[in-house]
């Protein structure tokens, strides 16, 4: 596994779990009404944690020569990056039609749910990211030479 | 309509150069080992200046080490 397969995959699952801990700390505050501080602060050192790991996964070389990157790493990371931009696009248009239809044309929502959303969707990207360069690396075929 | 399709004797050039490893053709060449499996494997085309170095290593020219047919 190479430096870019070893980022996405801690990036995808740094991304995960941040995911699921702020769905889990926001269904506990909104919906079940719960103060979850220290459940919060030991959620966010599991992200840190999570993170410092990753990073020493990452950094570690396999040997001395070790190359960083090259040019497919650079053409999977394009396409990636085109697929979570794709994603973004996707994922905005469905909210705002899904809003839309929740609270009508002339209705509005708070400035923190907005942020949220944006949040939310942030994330999701890069973790569509991280997804792609892990599903080129595996099935993609690439050609570079057509490309130019 | 036809399909292009690039092959290569990378893996049979490794073997005849004292059982060349992928790692050290990609270090020669200044690329991950991934990199070479999948042009081994056919599912990269490299670049133009990289199939130049990689017939250098070798000591061949391009067309010894990639060919380029068409197939249905």
């Amino acid at each position: 596994m190479n430096r870019t397969q070893k980022e996405a995959m801690c990036s995808l699952i740094f991304f995960t779990v941040t995911l699921v801990f702020v769905v889990l700390i926001l269904a506990a505050r909104l919906i079940f009404k719960k103060d979850v501080v220290y459940i919060t602060y030991f959620m966010l050192a599991t992200i840190a944690i999570t993170n410092v790991l990753g990073l020493l996964y990452v950094l570690r070389k396999q040997s001395p020569r070790e190359v960083i990157t090259d040019e497919r790493d650079k053409l999977i990371k394009l396409k990636a990056l085109f697929a979570s931009f794709v994603s973004v696009m996707i994922s905005l248009a469905m909210m705002l039609v899904i809003l839309s239809i929740i609270l009508g044309i002339g209705g509005s929502i708070g400035v923190w749910l907005l942020t949220l959303i944006l949040f939310v969707i942030s994330i999701a990207a890069s973790m569509v990211y991280s997804a792609a360069v892990l599903i080129l690396y595996l099935f993609g075929k690439d050609n570079a030479g057509e490309r130019t | 309509m036809p399909e292009n399709e690039l092959s290569n004797s990378v893996r049979r050039l490794r073997f005849e150069n004292g059982q060349m490893t992928q790692q050290d053709l990609a270090d020669k060449v200044g690329v991950t080992r991934q990199t070479i499996i999948a042009v081994e494997q056919g599912k990269y085309s490299p670049s133009l200046p990289l199939a130049f170095r990689i017939a250098k290593v070798f000591g061949a020219t391009i067309e010894q080490v990639f060919q380029y047919g068409e197939s249905k």
